[in-house]
């Protein structure tokens, strides 16, 4: 069953609310979010290190549960990705303008504000249900992100001013779900025009780290279901559903 | 800076031309006069400008003579065909006050889309989402963008119960549940009350409801002193565009200074696409167009007391002027401080046309008349449902009152659905209107009808008289010639003359024998509803000034001595007469409706004060009437 409110659990800590989230998945209902004020292990892609002990920014995990019987939960699979155009969405009504690398970085010129990390929650060969973990940097000092081991910024340092972290949520939540039925249904597809105008790849050269080889070329497109297309230089396109893109032009 | 390499270009409606008119000259502008300001103010780059309706589509026809149609076709003559051209739609009452039947709100749209239009903002005062479907979807479907609007204010101190970011936010939620078409989204506050961080709430939280791109738009004025902090604070909060004007009709009652907002903006995130030295250039064009036009100071300054009040640029100025005509501009004070009371217990509307006019007409009479004592006419029907739903119901001991006062039900009805079974509205009653008068019909003129009723016939029938607030070249010249220094002040040892005219007592006031005389006498004239006594001049109890000066001359409705056997029927507030119900030689009842003057927005009916006959009728519908003048001499039986 769905519900139609999200409910925020907060806390002042935890290790990181993805783990809680997963520790609890059998507790926790569709559209709980789990809100941590500061994270003693804050988790990266690739198991990765977030830095999150301070205090004003967002650091949450969304959990999802949709109906079992429908086969929506297959859209699932791309649930980053709109949570990506949602926070580039909200951060236009700040007048801050962020871009999108593939699979679902959050980059302002070149610099990493929001990290999204998802895990699904398999039965079978089936998703059941997914914790969306969501760091935004809202309000951090300059010192703190030189302890980021790549170029980052945050909102308060591009606005001038402190940001008002509840609200930035209530909209960004507000935005997510606003797309959120639709997007079961559709999937990929209903935000692949928004998605490809916001992405910085899109034409230029780059190079794609995959577990044991990598692969250079040209961002072409992306596919109906959200895989970033790369032409090489001799015109042979790939699919690249998983790895780690850099593009020298932009970071 | 980071992420701000690329300023986000804010898109800006120039308002001067309607709302600038409205707030600060009483709508009342000749289209000759302003015209050389567009070209000049789209060399500088704007191309979205407020054209018309709102207050002036009538005002046009009332105090002009001018065709609003013809207005429109010559503002879009002007800017070429790609300028947004857009005007302000009042829901089911589209341009006029009084709502409209289905077929009369559809032909707006079309007539609006036929003139030139390309954008109708459609707002409701009550956010009665009902009053917006019907009205929303026939600007849709006549090609027009549609601009939805949620009107805000900020509530009187120590009121509570509406007006916050999540009732605004409601109202958004039911036009999304509706699925009403729309192209854009304004937030207005008609009063500049609104605090800046319910607009930054508002518009922010708006902004998720809404698919991306769909623009949000921001309009206020600078009467509460706070419109650069709330057009901040909603450009902060993502809204993508906002309403400006230009001196001499920015500022004060109107919207903020176009140049005074790029200033603001100046290093932040956002920029206005303009070249500031051309708009610096068009400013100057616009206020040598402006020159002849009165200003009045209410009109210029920011009024602190305008929280408590709280009253729209444009209605602050029309009430102000009446309250000064009739010499009670003293009780301003009182009034505005029984405002908050009639907003509590009206249910909350915004203020903004028709809503302000309810408030101030039912503060106005709470003050004048006594506490409840005399329900306005507009005031009460809104109470009962005639408007369609408040935010929050109407006090049931208001409603009573009401309801007995006015003898009518309340309703639960939609307005167009009443108005579709009245046979006064709709095309048929506005034909036969036009029939009876030898008037040809067209769409243009039945709406014209429907919309301005008898004033538009006086108008199509060429009865229709310029009453602009200029300052007359004579005026100019006279000063020149007798007063190089302008006019001297009035000296402390002025001599004062006791007048006594058939037992009415005058004050009246003599420096220079050549000049005018200055005469004061009394009259009440409460807000009554749906009637006023006519004002026998036995009656007087307030102070009243007559000027007279030249351009008067010759009116044969003027204060004239009351013969014996002989009652003058005057007119007891200054307006425009509408139409005379009755001929010289008719006999009249005591209460029976002689003739119905149209002042502050509302018709008033002048009734017989006496039985008896009436011997002369001293003018004709079209004139404007200054409080005092007589409407007819009737020889009581």
């Amino acid at each position: 069953m769905h519900s139609t409110r999200t409910n925020i659990i907060r806390f002042t800590e935890l290790d990181s609310t993805i783990d809680y989230a997963l520790r609890n998945i059998d507790k926790l209902h569709d559209r709980d979010v789990v809100l941590a004020e500061t994270q003693t292990k804050g988790r990266g892609r690739f198991d990765r290190k977030w830095i999150s002990h301070i205090p004003d920014n967002i650091y949450i995990s969304l959990v999802l549960k949709p109906a079992a019987e429908t086969g929506e939960a297959e859209s699932l699979m791309n649930i980053s990705q709109l949570m990506s155009v949602s926070v580039c969405d909200v951060f236009e009504t700040y007048g801050i303008s962020a871009g999108l690398k593939w699979p679902n970085d959050v980059l302002v010129d070149g610099h990493k504000i929001c990290g999204l990390l998802s895990r699904g929650i398999l039965e079978g060969n089936r998703i059941r249900a997914c914790i969306l973990g969501i760091g935004i940097n809202c309000n951090m000092e300059r010192k703190d992100l030189q302890d980021i081991n790549q170029p980052a910024v945050s909102m308060n340092i591009i606005l001038g001013h402190p940001v008002d972290r509840d609200m930035l949520l209530e909209c960004l939540l507000e935005t997510f779900f606003r797309q959120y039925r639709p997007f079961l249904k559709e999937g990929f597809s209903l935000i692949r025009e928004a998605y490809s105008e916001k992405s910085i790849l899109l034409g230029r050269p780059i190079e794609v780290e995959l577990p044991g080889r990598r692969i250079t070329g040209t961002a072409r497109g992306f596919s109906e279901h959200g895989s970033l297309v790369v032409a090489s230089d001799s015109g042979e396109e790939t699919e690249i559903r998983a790895g780690d893109v850099r593009c020298a032009s932009v970071v | 800076m980071f992420g701000l390499k690329k300023k986000k270009k804010i898109d800006v409606m120039l308002t001067a031309f309607r709302d600038g008119f409205q707030s600060v000259y009483g709508a009342r502008v000749l289209t000759e006069d302003f015209l050389p300001a567009i070209p000049a103010a789209m060399e500088a780059g704007i191309h979205h400008f407020e054209a018309g309706g709102g207050a002036r589509f009538q005002s046009l026809f009332f105090y002009c003579n001018e065709d609003a149609f013809d207005m429109m076709d010559s503002f879009r003559e002007t800017t070429g065909p790609d300028a947004n051209l857009q005007t302000l739609a009042r829901g089911v009452n589209v341009v006029g006050l009084d709502s409209q039947s289905s077929d009369i709100i559809k032909l707006h749209a079309r007539l609006f889309k036929k003139h030139g239009i390309t954008t109708i903002r459609n707002f409701d005062a009550l956010n009665d989402v009902n009053n917006l479907d019907y009205s929303g979807r026939c600007i849709s479907e006549a090609g027009l963008k549609h601009e939805i609007c949620i009107t805000l204010m900020g509530l009187p101190p120590g009121l509570e119960g509406s007006h916050t970011p999540e009732f605004y936010l409601d109202v958004l939620q039911k036009i999304l549940d509706a699925d009403i078409p729309f192209d854009s989204l304004c937030f207005k506050d008609a009063s500049g009350t609104a605090s800046p961080r319910t607009v930054y709430k508002t518009v922010k939280k708006a902004r998720s409801k809404l698919p991306g791109k769909m623009p949000v738009r921001f309009h206020t004025h600078e009467t509460a002193g706070i419109s650069v902090n709330t057009t901040m604070a909603a450009l902060e909060a993502g809204a993508t565009g906002i309403d400006c004007s230009m001196a001499p009709c920015s500022g004060g009652t109107g919207q903020p200074d176009i140049a005074v907002i790029w200033h603001a903006l100046k290093d932040t995130e956002f920029e206005l696409d303009l070249d500031i030295d051309k708009l610096m250039k068009a400013e100057n064009v616009f206020r040598d167009c402006m020159k002849d036009y009165i200003d009045f100071p209410e009109a210029a300054r920011v009024e602190p007391m305008i929280f408590s009040s709280p009253m729209p640029g444009g209605a602050l100025t029309a009430n102000t002027q009446m309250m000064r005509d009739n010499g009670i501009l003293d009780r301003y004070s009182e009034v505005i401080a029984a405002m908050p009371e009639v907003v509590e217990r009206g249910g909350f509307g915004t203020s903004v046309t028709p809503v302000s006019q309810f408030y101030f007409q039912q503060a106005f009479n709470n003050v004048m008349a006594g506490k409840w004592k005399k329900i306005a006419e507009g005031y009460g029907k809104m109470v009962l449902g005639y408007f369609g739903r408040t935010p929050v119901p109407p006090d049931p001991q208001i409603m009573s009152l009401a309801r007995e006062q006015l003898d009518l039900e309340p309703t639960d009805k939609c307005p167009r659905e009443l108005n579709d079974e009245d046979p006064t509205k709709g095309t048929p009653a506005a034909e036969q209107l036009l029939q009876e008068n030898g008037l040809p019909i067209t769409e243009e003129n039945t709406f014209i009808a429907a919309t301005c009723k008898e004033k538009g016939i006086i108008f199509l029938n060429g009865d229709a008289v310029v009453n602009v607030r200029k300052k007359s070249g004579e005026e100019d010249k006279k000063t020149k010639k007798d007063y190089p220094e302008g006019i001297p002040p009035k000296p402390e040892d002025i001599r004062a003359f006791d007048v006594y005219v058939d037992g009415e007592y005058f004050k009246v006031e003599v420096n220079d024998p050549e000049r005018p005389p200055l005469i004061r006498h009394y009259t009440p004239f409460p807000f009554t509803g749906t009637a006023y006594p006519g004002s026998a001049s036995q009656i007087r109890s307030r102070t009243q000034t007559t000027l007279y000066n030249e351009s008067d001359n010759g009116w044969e409705c003027k204060e004239e001595p009351e013969k014996e056997g002989e009652v003058q029927v005057k007119t007891p507030l200054p307006g425009i007469l509408l139409r005379c119900d009755k001929k010289a030689g008719e006999t009249v009842k005591v209460g029976e409706v002689i003739a119905v003057i149209e002042a502050m927005k509302m018709n008033n009916n002048i009734d017989a004060p006496v039985d008896g006959k009436i011997l002369k009728m001293k003018c004709k519908p079209g004139r404007n009437l200054d409080k005092g003048d007589i409407i007819c001499i009737i020889e009581p039986t």
